[in-house]
């Protein structure tokens, strides 16, 4: 069994677990739409990694035909995103949306480039689309990041597509560091995340921060993930296994605080 | 080659006859059983359309695409009835077990006329699997519809959710099938125990629906 079954096996038993912790979270006053929203969304994330792990246990090394499961990953985006907006946003246009949208837009571009696969990338990049635009918006909103922390993902977000577009044109011998330092910039903006969502946890902290954190997180993880290879995929997956756990830890808070 | 359209007209229009001296629930029944056989029709011509297309094959898009396609086909008269009618709960996952009833029942006409009926614990098999899987992954999306709607989320990403869910679990039993060996088994367990479970759920829906 390999790194990647193994792990998607922890993460199917995660889900699990966050699918029916957050079943029972169900009832609880006033977030009960959002924890709804989130259950429905671990359902379809544990019934796509069970499809994805059934593929890569009968049919190892082979690349799948069609990715039927890839609809749950969608869906998965789509709840998370409506899961944000329980309450209503003002204004039409914001420019952290905006921004959103053209990362995503980007990242969609760079995985039709990687796999060719144009219908299944761009419905994916949509539904992700949608997902950050919703996370961002409400961050801003709520006031959670810092000053430096929006002027991080400002800088981080268009020098990684530019540096990922950049692989395709430059010279072999410059493919290689390229690749690194996308990864670094890539997996150091992860464990940022992380290192910022989980003192937000703590007992005393606002719970809808946590949450937002926790959220974004888990966005930058599967951010990560789809931009991996080989032991990047598998430290990514590492990490969004985490975040689902820190994103069902930050819901249940909110639920004990209603 | 079997000519489906010929076959569906066949078992159809005594069925259709039938509508006009049945009422209430076994009609709507009947009609939906009806509905649920047109749109085994139309799923296979769109199956065969996305294998000329894509030029995946027969088996690649049986296991892979059919899923996608027949689910999605097998939601439409479902999102019909629930958003223009409004129905009772109990009236929904009639609906949605009659669809797939419908749906099974004319696969798996067109299913023995191409590979023949010799063999009967193979057609034993084909009935008790994919006929069940079809049953199951339709009357779970109502279900999910359902539950949706009493929890006040009815909305896009609801219905986008539960239909992954029947396209996932179609898909994870064609898949498991497809392989030969312990996963087979599986695979043809799988609907029969996802049954048994939605039956041990369904029990609980009368005191559901007058909640």
């Amino acid at each position: 069994m390999n790194a990647t079954v193994s792990l998607n096996l922890i993460q199917t038993g995660v889900l699990l677990f966050a699918f029916i912790g957050a079943v029972r979270l169900v009832g609880v006053d006033r977030h009960t739409t959002r924890v709804v929203f989130f259950a429905f969304a671990m359902a379809c994330a544990l019934l796509s990694n069970l499809y994805w792990l059934t593929y890569d246990i009968l049919r190892p090394e082979t690349r799948m035909p069609f990715a039927a499961n890839e609809i749950g990953e969608w869906a998965l985006f789509l709840l998370l995103g409506a899961s944000l907006g329980t309450d209503s946003v003002p204004g039409a246009l914001h420019p952290e949306a905006v921004c959103a949208a053209l990362f995503s837009t980007a990242s969609a571009a760079l995985w039709i480039a990687w796999s060719g696969e144009w219908v299944q990338d761009i419905l994916t990049g949509a539904a992700y689309g949608y997902f950050i635009c919703r996370l961002l918006v409400r961050i801003r909103r709520e006031g959670v990041f810092s000053g430096w922390e929006w002027v991080v993902l400002a800088a981080v977000c268009p020098v990684l597509i530019a540096a990922q577009a950049s692989i395709f044109f430059v010279p072999v011998a410059l493919k290689r560091p390229l690749d690194l330092f996308c990864y670094a910039l890539l997996f150091a903006v992860a464990v940022l995340m992380i290192a910022r969502a989980v003192p937000a946890l703590k007992k005393g902290a606002p719970a809808e921060a946590a949450v937002l954190r926790t959220f974004a997180a888990y966005a930058w993880a599967l951010t990560a993930l789809y931009m991996s290879a080989g032991g990047f995929y598998t430290a990514a997956l590492m990490l969004s296994t985490l975040c689902i756990l820190l994103m069902f830890l930050a819901l249940r808070r909110e639920a004990a605080a209603a | 080659m079997i000519y489906a359209e010929n076959i569906l007209l066949c078992i159809a229009i005594p069925l259709a006859v039938s509508l006009l001296f049945i009422r209430g629930e076994v009609r709507r029944y009947l009609a939906a059983f009806l509905l649920g056989m047109g749109v085994c029709l139309i799923s296979a011509y769109i199956s065969g359309f996305l294998n000329l297309a894509t030029g995946m094959g027969d088996n690649d898009t049986s296991v892979f695409l059919s899923p996608v396609v027949e689910e999605l086909m097998k939601l439409l008269p479902l999102l019909f009835f629930l958003f223009l009618f409004s129905p009772k709960e109990r009236t929904l996952t009639t609906l949605a077990v009659a669809v797939g009833a419908g749906f099974a029942t004319f696969e798996n006409c067109c299913y023995i006329l191409t590979q023949g009926a010799e063999s009967l614990p193979y057609i034993l098999i084909r009935g008790m699997a994919v006929g069940v899987m079809h049953i199951v992954s339709v009357l779970a999306l109502s279900i999910w519809l359902i539950a949706a709607k009493r929890l006040r989320v009815l909305s896009f990403p609801a219905v986008v959710s539960g239909l992954s869910l029947a396209m996932i679990f179609h898909a994870l039993y064609n898949l498991l099938v497809s392989e030969s060996g312990v996963s087979t088994v599986i695979g043809y367990l799988m609907p029969l125990l996802t049954a048994l479970a939605l039956y041990l759920l369904y029990r609980r829906l009368p005191r559901f629906d007058e909640a």
